[in-house]
């Protein structure tokens, strides 16, 4: 059933940017002119068009072989559960904070709240690790590959990393 | 010079000790660099850079070449352990290699995965050495509609992926064509699909498409699975058994087609290690006696890969030295780095100077046997990662996923790309759809629209104009019966029946 | 001794007071300047030398961030998220005041952002494939254009994006000629096709094709320049054609409004020393920027960049594709 669904959305989606997002801005006037060019909505067109051939024939399929199958449910979608969707929840949100809170916060929070989700009991020596390897993380990439992770948008967390930052910087200069 | 002259003068450059040290200090780097997701072989490249400002142009060269063979070794191994490519053209390694590492052997796969760089990357070597003006030639000959059909007949061998489901496997692949058009138009910068958002702009990059489909919808399964009781419990131990002479007798055929495969595809500009190594995983799954265990942890699926993301690293010297033309955008930062030094590259640098050919010739073969060693050793230590307990290694997996996607390009909307695929995979899973599929899809479509647009635009509108080239022609026709075949096939089984 | 003390807390007191009158800004920590093309490329290697001359000069380490994508958008994008605190810089093209004007960008480029100085300003060449001449038998630029008014819709002509600069500087340069305009992602795709003779000719700087020009495989036709090239005086420049087109990539930094004031300037004088620095000097010469004038002041360069930005609008506003029209009366 979840397929079914998945595959007739995916359709009806297909169908609807088949119509109105394909192009989104206009066409320059020379190569609109020039008679042997191919127009940018050419190939996605003709994608879209065998999609919709191919997924149609996929939903008939579906429906022809759980016709007079008793299983023929909403299985797939209550065996979601809550469990995984806290974790999608988790990463989505993750992926949405790094930018405003940076990454020394994102990193913390998520290391600490999915390892419990994972089912980690210890919570202090998880907080713990989890300060840890947010700090091994950023040796390794904003030090030593200088790689410049988020510094976050709110002002108290900018500054802190630029804190972290000046630290890095000084220790840098007393090695070398 | 003769071969023997250009082979003996290469050597010769990597006696000086200081600039042996280099090569090693190189391939350590380098295979660190690739291993971490985040840093592609060119950022590898472009890190090594500011070593290269107080060297020669010639110790430079030897320099960069080393870190770049060794950071595309380097991305097999969190490849294999995690799930994760440390650099795109690693990523059909994940294919086979996570599989046998779930199964308690990624030593194995480790060690399928470096020896057959190792292969690659020397049989390319020689042949840059050997060959670089044929090569060099057979590079120029290829017309836009070439390098069209040659990535046509990539995508037509979707179909033989999975040969149970082959429409769901289309379907994937079409996806994959169809989230490639996302963004400016390779054309005239025509913004398409984007629904309006100023993220989509910039189109969907294939890492953190990848990053999510594998790596996350890995960890979110996995989160289905644990209870607590497994919290403490490490994922897999870790077996360090070596593959045997006889699975590498096996596989001999496939090592020399890939590295021939991948040392061509790595001299077209604009393809590059990553298409090779695409291309001859699917190719490997069509040659194949049992390509419906491809996907399920099986040796040939990471030695395609891997011989021909490192054979491809010869191909892109060639052009580089013997035009001034970079195959690719490692070769790029390499060229880069020369005209800094006042290097004149073109056509004439190998007739004035031809030591520039032998000494990045002598430093390929160098590594190539080195790195192995180096790769081993960075591979056990990456390894003790995996005894670590699943509630700490998850979320670092997920935190590494993050700053993969972030990396390569400081783009928050490739996070958000990123854990948006994460979950999508999961509705592959769920669809049956085939995320291999998908990516081979996206990897493929650009380069693939680009230039069937170029050469329908040079041949005038006239498709049979278009085809009508030896290389274009042979392979549009071998795609289509690939394409077709397997449907036929089904069909006549079914009339049988 | 205790003379000697006080003696040296004064005149350290004086040095102090000395050194911050005549120093307003002092970079404190290490400043990026944004690259919105990937590395090895023409934008990238231009930066990065001078990157590397400012740390000298500024003592701080001066980092080259490059954000791809989106030609361009996407780094834009990303310096405008960040703080205009003096920290942050990017360096921009013409190609960017495109994207603004097509409306890629989600806020007004040249309303947010204000040019600080401009490094290199190159010359675009219209150069042909040796393979394809021979094959068509032209050999001028005057002889080309011949060719393509008896055959409309035959030289195809290699660019990157035909509605970037190098669309905009073809266009003027082969006003009303019918060509087939075929766009390259990258230029070494680009150069391999036309030494291959797939394409007829091109529009490009010539820095990268440099040897390919000495060996022969590219023949330049036009200079799109004021006056003939040092480096190659045989070949025609577009002015003393009587064509108008003189489009080159120029490259500068910008910096987002509302940046201190002190730290553009300090900034400028930085770049204006490291302009004088004998390795950059050899690096113009190495990159074929030597031919016009490259570093310019942020009065030079904000009124070269004005021009620019009306040309530029104009061209568009031709082709159709014009979503901010920055000139409307």
């Amino acid at each position: 059933m979840f397929e079914l669904i998945c595959n007739v959305l995916l359709w009806l989606g297909l169908l609807y940017s088949y119509f109105f997002n394909v192009l989104e801005a206009p066409i320059p006037d020379r190569t609109a002119r020039n008679p042997y060019t191919l127009k940018p909505d050419v190939w996605p067109k003709a994608i879209i068009i065998l999609l919709l051939i191919c997924i149609a024939i996929n939903i008939f399929n579906i429906i022809r072989k759980n016709k007079n199958n008793p299983e023929f449910s909403l299985d797939a979608l209550l065996s979601i559960r809550a469990r995984m969707c806290m974790g999608i929840a988790l990463i989505l949100a993750a992926s949405f904070v790094l930018e405003p809170f940076g990454y020394m916060v994102t990193c913390v929070l998520v290391l600490f709240l999915y390892g419990l989700l994972l089912g980690q009991t210890h919570v202090i020596r998880l907080a713990f690790m989890s300060i840890i390897l947010t700090l091994v993380l950023y040796v390794v990439f904003s030090v030593l590959l200088s790689v410049n992770l988020p510094r976050g948008t709110i002002p108290e967390l900018r500054n802190f990393s630029l804190y972290i930052e000046s630290i890095v910087a000084s220790v840098k200069s007393a090695i070398m | 010079m003769t071969t023997w002259e250009l082979f003996t003068n290469g050597f010769s450059v990597l006696m000086d000790p200081y600039t042996f040290m280099m090569v090693v200090f190189a391939i350590i780097v380098g295979t660190i660099f690739g291993a971490l997701p985040g840093v592609s072989a060119t950022m590898a490249v472009a890190l090594g850079l500011p070593f290269t400002y107080s060297m020669q142009p010639i110790p430079a060269i030897v320099f960069l070449v080393a870190v770049y063979c060794s950071s595309i070794t380097g991305g097999s191994i969190t490849a294999i352990l995690f799930k994760i490519p440390g650099v795109p053209s690693s990523a059909p390694t994940t294919f086979d290699g996570y599989p046998m590492a779930q199964r308690g052997e990624a030593g194995k796969a480790l060690g399928i995965a470096l020896g057959s760089s190792a292969i690659g990357g020397l049989v390319s070597a020689l042949a840059m050495l050997t060959l670089s003006p044929q090569l060099t030639q057979a590079a120029l000959s290829f017309s836009p509609s070439d390098i069209f059909a040659i990535t046509f007949m990539g995508l037509s061998i979707l179909t033989c992926l999975d040969s149970k489901n082959i429409l769901r496997t289309l379907i994937s692949g079409l996806l994959g064509l169809l989230l490639a058009c996302v963004g400016q138009d390779p054309m005239y910068a025509v913004q398409r699909l984007t629904f309006g958002s100023g993220e989509l702009i910039a189109g969907l990059e294939m890492i953190p498409v990848l990053i999510g489909i594998f790596a996350v919808t890995e960890v979110l399964k996995q989160t289905k699975k644990r209870d607590k009781l497994s919290a403490e419990e490490g994922t897999a131990s870790v077996n360090t058994k070596m593959p045997s002479f006889k699975e590498w007798w096996g596989i001999k055929w496939l090592l020399a087609r890939c590295s021939v495969i991948g040392t061509i595809i790595g001299i077209l500009p604009g393809a590059g290690a990553t298409i090779a190594s695409f291309l001859c995983y699917s190719s490997e799954t069509k040659l194949s006696k049992y390509p419906e265990k491809f996907g399920t942890g099986i040796i040939d699926g990471i030695a395609a890969s891997e011989t021909a993301n490192n054979a491809a690293t010869g191909g892109a010297m060639v052009p580089l030295l013997s035009l001034g033309i970079p195959g690719g955008n490692a070769a790029a930062v390499m060229m880069s780095a020369l005209v800094l030094k006042g290097v004149q590259l073109g056509p004439l640098l190998l007739v004035n100077q031809p030591q520039y050919l032998s000494a990045t010739f002598a430093s390929m073969v160098v590594t190539n046997i080195l790195m192995v060693v180096v790769a081993i050793g960075i591979a056990k230590i990456f390894a003790q990662i995996l005894a670590v307990p699943y509630s700490y290694l998850g979320p670092i997996i997920i935190m590494l996923a993050i700053i993969g996607s972030y990396a390569t390009n400081m783009s928050i909307a490739d996070v958000k790309i990123m854990a948006i695929a994460g979950v999508i995979g999961l509705i592959i899973s769920a669809c049956h759809f085939n995320s291999a599929a998908l990516i081979l899809g996206l990897v493929l479509g650009v380069i693939c629209e680009g230039n069937f647009s170029r050469a329908y635009t040079i041949s005038r509108a006239n498709l049979v104009n278009m085809f009508a080239r030896p290389v274009a022609g042979t392979l549009m026709a071998v795609s289509f019966v690939l394409l077709i075949w397997p449907i036929v096939s089904q069909l006549f089984k079914k009339s049988e029946k | 001794m205790k003379k000697f003390l006080l003696m040296l807390l004064v005149l350290s007191l004086v040095v102090c007071a000395a050194g911050s009158a005549s120093a307003e800004w002092k970079f404190e920590r290490k400043i990026s300047i944004v690259c919105p093309w990937g590395v090895g490329g023409g934008a990238d290697s231009t930066l990065r030398p001078m990157a590397e001359l400012l740390k000298k000069i500024l003592g701080q380490e001066v980092e080259v961030v490059n954000v791809t994508g989106g030609n361009g958008v996407t780094a834009v994008e990303y310096v405008y998220k960040q703080p205009a605190d003096g920290y942050t810089f990017m360096l921009g093209t013409q190609s960017l005041f495109m994207q603004d004007i097509q409306g890629t960008t989600s806020m007004n480029f040249k309303d947010e952002f204000i040019p600080v100085a401009r490094l290199v300003h190159a010359i675009n060449v219209i150069t042909a494939s040796k393979k394809a001449m021979e094959k068509k038998g032209y050999k001028t630029f005057s002889e080309m254009r011949e060719y393509v008014t008896k055959n409309p819709f035959e030289v195809s002509v290699g660019m990157l994006t035909s509605t970037g600069l190098d669309g905009a500087a073809l266009k003027q340069a082969l006003e009303g000629l019918d060509i087939l305009d075929v766009s390259y992602p990258s230029g070494s795709e680009m150069n391999s096709a036309l030494v291959g003779g797939h394409i007829d000719i091109m529009v490009t700087g010539t820095d990268e094709i440099e040897g390919l020009i000495a060996a022969g495989d590219i023949v330049p036709l036009l200079a799109l320049c004021e006056k003939r090239m040092k480096r190659y005086p045989d070949v025609e420049c577009s002015v003393e054609l009587g064509i108008n087109s003189v489009l080159g990539p120029a490259r500068g930094i910008f910096a987002k409004k509302g940046t201190p004031k002190e730290a553009i300037d300090a900034l400028v004088k930085a770049i204006e020393e490291a302009s004088k620095d004998p390795t950059w000097q050899a690096f113009l010469v190495q990159g074929c920027y030597d031919e016009r004038p490259g570093f310019a002041g942020p009065e030079e360069y904000a009124a070269a960049c004005e021009a620019d930005y009306k040309l530029l609008s104009d061209y568009l506003k031709a082709e159709g594709v014009m979503k901010k029209d920055y000139y409307a009366k």
